[in-house]
């Protein structure tokens, strides 16, 4: 069984108990809840006795320590399972850079991460950093590689090589922007140990086997060091998938079970997935499978090769989905929206404010290049066909919203546009609130159609 | 000197997932040419450090008795043969090699095309000849209609050992029980995302007499950015609860993973995004592989190609060779 997760009446044990509210919260109950939450910290707190200062930042330590480097907090995870609480920090992606790839496919991939960004339900979704290695060995291409990236690009570094003496190099270069270093193996360890030091870094472990995890991570912590992320590898050879999936789930849950030296943040390079033998076109398409079967399985951090978009898309959301808090349904302010700039004339459309049912809509409504009034009511944060199928909209409350955001002063018609799925609610919606009920298409991306063909003529 | 193997203490998971058997070979009195067998965990999937087992997962792929309005990408791999579900299941078997055949009925909604019962039926018979690899039935989803659809198709396919896909509360459920008991058919039960009433409603299909070696659970599949961590945290929590002890909930889960494609990501022609070709199955395939390792075992899907994706998968995951295997290529992704 895993390690009894935290509670909040634990850490209340350990709180002065005055409900004074300096800590900004009413009560020491409600700091501690917050505690559990990370949105305060024990030095929130002006009271704890240096005793209950101790114990608290003990409890708090995740077993799956957060490891940092430039600006980035990677892993600090708790739970197996997402539904047992929630994952806290969504797994970078960083783009790998080689040193012998010629300046423009360096720059080409350094657009990609600076340009590529999707918008997706209120949230815009990228890739995080760079990562640059070594392929060449040889010192000056390394560093060539590393000034053409590090002049036209800002964010969050991996330097990779076996070699301590490139990573130097590097260091050199970059030291200053702390980047995550990669990687230390049974043989070099003492010496990129020594460079993440001296540059306040964290540095990768590799071993492919969890026993050699193990024995090098507990080396290294007892030279009184542990900002680390272990990496046990991808097997990439044909029966090695699911070695992969067994090893990063056994590491999780070792983690969790308290074993403090496999304690650490997991990652993956999907970019190993292109040294195999198949064709390069399938390669975006194998890579994006492996990384999201790494999502699932704990991976904290990734390195991917792949430029295609539409194989990164998918990790992105998926990440999103899996990073998300499933306590809480994401939503935004039941109350009346304005799309482009509407005017007396324009049409009135309904919704409900779960957030990706708002942010679908109103981005097909931009699209349609359509000025007109959005009027969010609250679901409760149910999706349009979630709330039908759960009988959680009531006409009552629709007309209420309806009264309340003072359209009829604002337009010279009344007619109401519902979500197709909505049908049922027509009549009632009629009869309570006296406007037309126009019954929209399904489908939100066949607006811009409907209002083009249709609202002239409603 | 090798370091002792790494070991945790075991889990102890109290009960193994029912097994499900779908198809009925002539030894079995159907006629079908190959029966396949899903189910049978002892641990969550893949957790082999735990000594996990299991039968291998089956992909049921979808065929529709009418043409319905499918993504052009999709439309693409199947052409005419759309127009007569004979056709487009021959077509997934002899060119896709379908392991497994999902009839789809939706023509019998009165909102569709009200097909009648008996018409479907000749359909069913239809396509019980023209291909050999066992089937699941599914129905329209018009809870008035399905229960008298389904327990009549229980009916017909007497022997052969289908799957009726899918009965839930708001329809009556217990004339299809009825039904699929007599004629020893196994059932989908469907819920949306909710373990509890997942519990609630398996136990009544089984005090109707229905055997956990009859029924699989379809907590339904949303697709990436459309509510798959909900479909993950549902299937995690049942295969659980169910690896715990609850008879309820120890259960093979179905994923209708075809659901992927609602995601306009998946079909939506957008430049940002690059193109549709590969990004709809890809959507598809890795919607599945979500599913896989939250513990499905049936999987019902649209796409050939993701198909072929999720078979590769199932090789290489149920294929583990040698788990403490200390040599790996892995490190000169570096230099490669
Ligand atoms: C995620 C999800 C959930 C989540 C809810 C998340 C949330 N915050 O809403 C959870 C797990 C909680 C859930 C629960 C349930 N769900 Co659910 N769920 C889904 C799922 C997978 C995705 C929903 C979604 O996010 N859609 C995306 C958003 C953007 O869609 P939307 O808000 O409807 O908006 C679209 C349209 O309606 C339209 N639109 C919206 N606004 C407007 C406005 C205008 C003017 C116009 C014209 C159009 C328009 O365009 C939008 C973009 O396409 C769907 C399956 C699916 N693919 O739809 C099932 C689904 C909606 N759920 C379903 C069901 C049955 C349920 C439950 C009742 C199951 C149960 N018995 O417990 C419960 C009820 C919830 C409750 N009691 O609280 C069924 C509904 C069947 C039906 N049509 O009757 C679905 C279709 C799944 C299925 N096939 O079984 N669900
Ligand atoms: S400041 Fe400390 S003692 Fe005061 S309410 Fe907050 S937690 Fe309690």
């Amino acid at each position: 069984m895993n390690v009894k997760r935290l509670t909040a009446l634990q850490l209340y044990g350990h709180l002065p108990k005055t409900d004074c509210g300096r800590c900004g919260f009413k009560t020491c109950m409600s700091y501690a809840l917050k505690l559990l939450e990370r949105e305060a910290k024990p030095s929130d707190c002006p009271l704890l006795s240096d005793e209950q200062w101790n114990t608290l930042n003990k409890l708090l330590m995740p077993p799956v320590q957060a490891s940092s480097f430039s600006n980035l907090s990677v892993g600090g995870e708790e739970v197996l399972y997402r539904h047992e609480f929630r994952f806290f920090n969504p797994p970078p992606f960083f783009m790998d850079v080689s040193d012998l790839m010629p300046e423009e496919e360096i720059l080409d991939r350094i657009k990609l991460v600076k340009d590529f960004s999707v918008e997706r339900a209120g949230m815009r979704l990228s890739l995080d950093g760079v990562s640059v290695r070594s392929a060449s060995n040889k010192d000056y291409r390394f560093r060539k590689a590393l000034e053409l990236v590090s002049e036209n690009f800002s964010g969050p570094l991996i330097l990779c090589s076996f070699k301590p003496e490139v990573l130097r190099d590097g260091l050199e270069l970059v030291g200053s922007r702390r980047p995550l270093l990669y990687a230390a193996d049974s043989e070099n360890w003492s010496a990129v140990l020594k460079l993440a030091r001296k540059y306040d870094t964290a540095f990768v472990v590799y071993s492919p086997t969890v026993e050699g995890l193990s024995s090098l991570s507990k080396r290294i912590i007892s030279e009184g060091f542990s900002n680390l992320i272990l990496d046990p590898g991808i097997d990439v050879r044909d029966d090695g998938l699911a070695r992969t999936v067994n090893k990063f789930t056994l590491l999780r849950k070792a983690a969790l079970d308290g074993v403090g030296e496999l304690g650490f943040p997991l990652m993956a390079s999907t970019a190993s997935v292109w040294m195999r033998g198949c064709g390069d076109e399938s390669k975006p398409y194998l890579e994006s499978t492996i990384a999201s079967l790494l999502l699932h399985r704990f991976a904290s951090l990734f390195i991917v090769h792949s430029i295609e978009r539409w194989s990164l898309l998918p990790l992105l959301i998926l990440r999103s989905n899996i990073y998300g808090d499933p306590r809480v349904e994401p939503t935004v302010e039941p109350k009346l929206y304005e799309i482009g700039e509407p005017n007396e004339f324009s049409p009135v459309l309904l919704s409900t404010n779960f957030t990706l049912t708002y942010f679908s809509v109103s981005d097909d409504l931009r699209r349609s290049g359509v000025s007109c009034f959005l009027l969010i009511i609250d679901s409760g944060g149910l999706a349009a066909t979630v709330a039908v199928a759960a009988d959680k909209l009531s006409v009552e409350a629709i007309s209420r919203a309806l009264e309340k955001s003072r359209l009829s002063e604002r337009v010279n018609h009344k007619k109401l546009i519902i979500p197709g799925v909505m049908e049922s609610l027509k009549e009632e919606l009629e009869r309570r609130t006296g406007w037309d009920v126009i019954v929209g298409p399904q489908d939100s991306s066949q607006l811009g159609v409907f209002l083009g063909k249709e609202w002239s003529t409603l | 000197m090798a370091s002792p193997r790494f070991k945790l203490p075991k889990e102890g998971y109290k009960q193994r997932i029912s097994v499900v058997s779908i198809g009925a070979t002539r030894r079995d009195g159907g006629t079908r040419d190959k029966s396949y067998r899903i189910g049978g965990e002892n641990t969550p999937a893949f957790h082999y450090f735990d000594g996990f087992k299991a039968c291998h997962p089956v992909i049921s792929e979808d065929v529709f008795d009418i043409p319905i309005h499918l993504p052009g990408n999709v439309r693409h791999c199947f052409g005419d043969a759309m127009e007569d579900p004979r056709d487009w299941a021959r077509l997934r078997v002899k060119k896709y090699a379908a392991k497994m055949i999902t009839l789809h009925l939706v023509s019998t909604d009165p909102k569709v095309g009200n097909t009648s019962i008996a018409e479907a039926c000749k359909t069913i018979e239809d396509v019980l000849q023209a291909v050999k690899v066992p089937l699941i039935i599914g129905g329209s989803g018009n809870p008035d209609k399905d229960p008298e659809l389904l327990s009549k198709a229980a009916e017909v396919c007497s022997g052969e050992s289908v799957v009726l896909s899918s009965v839930g509360p708001d329809m009556n459920y217990r004339q299809v029980a009825e039904a699929a008991v007599k004629h020893d058919q196994s059932l989908v039960s469907l819920i949306s995302m909710n373990p509890d009433e997942m519990r609630r409603f398996n136990r009544n299909l089984m005090k109707l007499g229905v055997k956990p070696s009859n029924i699989i659970m379809d907590l339904f599949t949303g697709g990436i950015g459309y509510g798959v961590e909900y479909s993950i945290s549902a299937m995690e929590r049942c295969r659980l609860l169910g690896l715990q002890g609850d008879p309820f909930l120890s259960l093979p889960i179905a994923s209708a993973t075809s659901n992927a494609w609602s995601a306009r990501e998946a079909w939506m022609h957008n430049e940002e995004w690059g193109p549709r070709e590969l990004r709809g199955p890809l959507w598809e395939s890795s919607t599945a592989s979500m599913a896989l390792l939250s513990g499905a075992d049936l999987f019902m899907m649209l796409h050939p190609f993701a198909v072929d994706c999720l078979e590769s998968l199932f090789d290489a995951l149920f294929k583990p060779g040698d788990l403490y295997s200390t040599h790996s290529p892995y490190s000169m992704w570096v230099e490669g």
